[in-house]
């Protein structure tokens, strides 16, 4: 009996943990999009990549490139707009500085947490988080070898699906999901879950 | 279509948060989500997340994504669209980077709940008409709808949060910059999703018939 209650109070202040860390996050999040200092989103990045350790490049890595996809039209065309009407470019500096900020910090506390953990408060909640992730990686997968054979075909399709392939490959893709969906499904009945 | 990090700030995202999370709340209430529902749904979300990864080129090298919206909401319906969407957009912030962390509450908004309904109903509207052009209009209004909305809020940044001097400091531009540059592009963007979503609800439906009627 005392391993079990040992285990269970062991889990329970887990979960405590990916909880709190969340919670913490999200109030983090807000107060970075409250300070208006340049130095203090600079600190951030830093401090996150002391935390961070061995993994500092690769996560700076990501959030750099996250950057530059999703800011970097922005920053761009600001600057072009720059040119030709006086506008303060300093504005851009923060900007950028505190999204690089809150996607380190994202990248950080997924890295450091199960964020499945901190969906526990609810079963249904947590259960379909779990699932929907395993099947989002799993279609993903299955793009990637649908690409993969269709770029080994055509040397000129590189990543782009045409109007030919659209039909064959929703039809894929849609019959890969009632297939899990089903399996899932008998997994969770044969495990209890669902009455019948 | 989704908002990075940074460009929307506090007054914006903590009561559209509010209002996401009450609207949220509603879903899972009216969708009655048992169990043996969890699998198909994550099993629509998968779809609406690969959607979006698949990329469809456009004359002078360009290229769209799709977004899915319409066709999930139009397959089943929109609050089950709302609430797999919903997780699609919050997996892709919180792991890919992929629409910020604060802009999730807008991106919801606009992408999940208006991308949803405005298809369905959008649908619903002109399907006595004609369901051939029901189903363009749903997919287009699909992309419109939240193309204007996410203009309108991104457009507003710079009069909600603002130095005391002026200069922004959340997104930098106003709304006679984001409305032409954000709507205009979704107008014909729009046509495109109109096609596929069409061309997906009508063939998916007549080749999974049995998944639809049960």
């Amino acid at each position: 009996m005392g391993p079990f209650i040992f285990c269970v109070l062991g889990l329970k202040r887990l979960l405590m943990r990916e909880k709190r860390w969340f919670m913490l996050y999200l109030v983090f999040v807000v107060v970075l999009g409250m300070i208006h200092s340049i130095w203090l989103m600079l600190g951030v990045i830093i401090l996150l990549s002391v935390i961070n350790k061995n993994v500092k490049w690769r996560l700076l890595k990501k959030a750099f490139l996250t950057l530059l996809v999703f800011n970097g039209t922005v920053t761009l065309s600001y600057l072009l707009y720059a040119l030709f009407v006086p506008v303060d470019t300093s504005i851009l500096l923060l900007l950028n500085l505190r999204a690089l900020a809150i996607t380190l910090l994202t990248f950080t506390l997924m890295h450091h947490i199960n964020f499945h953990k901190v969906l526990e408060f609810s079963h249904k909640g947590s259960v379909l988080y779990a699932f929907t992730y395993s099947q989002m990686m799993l279609s993903k997968k299955m793009l990637q070898a649908y690409y993969s054979a269709l770029i080994s075909r055509s040397a000129s399709m590189k990543r782009c699906i045409r109007k030919e392939h659209l039909k064959p490959l929703l039809e894929t893709l849609f019959a890969t999901m009632l297939h899990q969906s089903k399996e899932q499904s008998l997994g969770l009945r044969s495990r209890g879950l669902i009455n019948d | 279509m989704h908002i990075p990090d940074g460009f929307i700030s506090p007054q914006t995202y903590l009561p559209a948060a509010v209002v996401g999370a009450g609207l949220l709340a509603v879903a899972y209430k009216k969708v009655d989500l048992d169990i043996e529902k969890i699998p198909m749904l994550s099993g629509l979300s998968a779809i609406a997340f690969v959607m979006m990864l698949i990329i469809i080129p456009l004359p002078g090298g360009t290229t769209v994504h799709l977004s899915g919206i319409a066709i999930v909401a139009l397959l089943f319906n929109p609050w089950i669209a709302f609430m797999s969407i919903s997780l699609v957009l919050l997996i892709q912030a919180l792991m890919f980077g992929d629409g910020g962390v604060t802009a999730y509450p807008i991106n919801m908004l606009s992408l999940a709940f208006l991308g949803s309904f405005s298809a369905y109903y959008g649908y619903h509207i002109f399907k006595q008409v004609s369901k051939k052009f029901a189903l363009l209009f749903a997919g287009w209004i699909s992309i419109v709808l939240p193309s204007l909305f996410i203009a309108t809020v991104l457009g507003v940044q710079p009069i909600i949060a603002s130095a005391d001097d002026g200069s922004p400091l959340f997104f930098p531009f106003g709304l006679n910059v984001t409305l032409p540059s954000i709507v205009i592009p979704h107008l014909l963007l729009g046509l495109l999703e109109g096609v596929v979503a069409y061309g997906a609800v009508h063939f998916l439906r007549l080749r999974f018939k049995k998944a639809f009627d049960a």
